[in-house]
């Protein structure tokens, strides 16, 4: 199954995948975590092969990937794959090379444009990803129609519903209360934070002050 | 004479240059340079958030429309969320949750925003300097560093686009140089235009339940909310760090109001939350309450029930010091032992 995935994600970076296969592995990469991590280093490898003069390479793994695919490149033509296989065992923080070996400066098409980075093939996944954010296989949210500005109301409902709120909710509630608080400079990091972590985790625990009030101690 | 004359206004002149261009080059300078640059500017980011080896990527729209903001940020990689700001209003949207949060939150809460007192060396607890330049794919960056005095806070490296004065790429750091999380932005456009429908969000809300702010009752200022906020404070605080306001609030989808203590230093900032929990189990006399410590992302967060009241403390500082805030809080009804003394010789 990885070989199957690791073919697909080889195909999307070179831009040969059917948009419908971009489609569904890209709700999978919402779903998967390795998948995500493999997509990570699969992006940094594909940094280093093409040798852009403009790749930004920070930290020993980028050092590392370049002398992994140095190595490789001296004893023979590999596959993708087999590459890739070589590479992964240098699996540390495939996050650092999501974030650092993907500033690619990619040419100045616009004025406006001052910094752009990944492969035409990744704006499409992420062109994608706008289109069909996963969040459940089950029930997948769809594009809405709202006509603007409805997007800031709902059409009916009370402020409130009742039932209880999960302990997820009340940990952004707290957040996003401090974030008005917090300085200009750990903003963008706490808010960011919030919009990506994984807040499950909370869930098993319960607020006093929640709708369906206190729970004993859940949370002790 | 007048050659003499001539010759001291040239060098007067071009002292006065001289020291204009020293001062555009101070650390500062290019800290005010990115708050008129987020303050001013459309732009439209595609940026990794990374942290404790996790990787985010997100999207952020950003638009000033005369006195009108409007802000959209969305998580790309997994779970959906958006969080959308127009004007006071925030709409939270967990599809994770099925829920949607609605906020009534000032325009400063915006995900960048200008820094409102840029001089924060001012404060004594941190360094403002200028490091080395640096290329970030091919724009050249000045990088501002923030460096905390001691481990009770965190300090921050800003790499600044010498062009635009935009942020390209931002890290939380420990006193020790250990970088905690970073924000690097992958892609930057700085459109004149961002249309409506890119402010829009793209979740499904239908099921979903909304959770407004019910009735509220807020103070800002400290001397103001003292009776109403139940006179809580903290006993001891970590070197640098004071109350800074006090609130009384009711979130959304809570039933009763919470008092929020915000304390800091300057920069780092601890909200201590507390709110009734009189159900909750009291510690076994002589004990005290165990706290629980949590991270989001490089915020830590303690909570801990404290006089029968829930305690939860949240803020972008290490967990010792945000642990030591919150379990510092007390009413000023009820009899206290000594509070600890911290200097700054003490770390967490």
């Amino acid at each position: 199954m990885n070989e199957e995935r690791d073919s697909q994600l080889s195909a999307m970076f070179d831009g040969e995948l059917q948009a419908t296969e971009c489609e569904l592995l890209s709700r999978r990469l919402g779903r998967d975590e390795q998948l995500r991590a493999r997509w990570s280093r699969y992006a940094a490898i594909g940094a280093v092969l093409r040798a852009d003069p403009t790749v930004v390479v920070h930290g020993n793994l980028a050092r590392r990937v370049s002398a992994a695919v140095a190595a490789e490149s001296a004893v023979a033509k590999r596959s993708h794959r087999a590459l890739w296989q070589t590479v992964a065992g240098s699996g540390i923080a495939a996050a650092v090379a999501g974030v650092a070996i993907l500033l690619l400066r990619t040419g100045v098409a616009r004025q406006d444009v001052i910094l752009t980075a990944f492969t035409p093939s990744v704006q499409r996944l992420e062109a994608l990803r706008l289109t069909a954010p996963a969040v459940s296989p089950v029930n997948l949210p769809t594009r809405t129609t709202i006509a603007a500005p409805s997007y800031v109301v709902p059409p009916v409902g009370p402020a409130s519903d009742g039932g209880p709120v999960p302990m997820s909710a009340a940990l952004a509630n707290y957040v996003v209360a401090h974030s008005e608080y917090s300085s200009p400079l750990s903003r963008p990091h706490l808010l960011s934070a919030l919009v990506a972590s994984d807040l499950a985790q909370a869930d098993t625990q319960v607020p006093a002050n929640s709708a369906a009030g206190p729970s004993g101690d859940a949370r002790r | 004479m007048r050659v003499a004359s001539r010759s001291i206004g040239l060098l007067l002149a071009l002292l006065v240059a001289g020291a204009a261009v020293a001062a555009t080059d101070e650390p500062k300078s290019w800290l005010d340079r990115m708050n008129h640059a987020l303050a001013t500017r459309n732009y439209q980011a595609l940026f990794m958030h990374q942290h404790g080896g996790q990787s985010e990527t997100l999207r952020i729209t950003h638009r000033v429309l005369g006195t009108d903001v409007a802000e959209r940020i969305v998580s790309l990689d997994g779970s959906g969320r958006e969080f959308i700001r127009h004007g006071s209003q925030l709409y939270c949207y967990l599809p994770d949750q099925h829920l949607v949060l609605v906020e009534q939150s000032p325009p400063e809460g915006l995900l960048l925003s200008g820094l409102r007192d840029p001089d924060l060396s001012a404060s004594g607890q941190y360094t403002l300097r200028e490091l080395d330049r640096e290329r970030i794919s091919g724009r050249t960056a000045r990088i501002i560093a923030l460096e905390p005095r001691d481990a009770f806070r965190y300090g921050y490296r800003l790499w600044i686009d010498e062009a635009s004065g935009m942020p390209l790429k931002t890290q939380l750091m420990t006193a020790d140089g250990h970088v905690v999380e970073q924000i690097v932005f992958a892609q930057l456009l700085l459109p004149d235009h961002i249309p409506d429908a890119a402010l829009e969000p793209q979740v499904d809300v239908r099921g979903f339940r909304w959770l407004r702010r019910g009735t509220v009752t807020v103070s800002a200022s400290i001397e103001a909310s003292g009776a109403a906020a139940g006179d809580w404070d903290a006993r001891s605080l970590p070197p640098g760090f004071q109350l800074t306001a006090r609130s009384v609030r009711l979130l959304p989808g809570q039933k009763a109001p919470v008092t929020q203590l915000v304390f800091s230093d300057g920069l780092a900032t601890v909200s201590v939350f507390v709110e009734n929990a009189d159900s909750e189990p009291a510690p076994a006399p002589g004990t005290e309450a165990a706290m629980q410590v949590n991270t989001v992302g490089s915020a830590s967060t303690v909570s801990t029930v404290i006089e029968g009241h829930r305690v939860t403390a949240i803020g972008e500082a290490p967990a010792d010091t945000v642990r030591a805030i919150a379990g510092s809080v007390a009413s000023s009804t009820a009899a206290h032992p000594a509070a600890p003394a911290w200097s700054a010789g003490r770390t967490p």
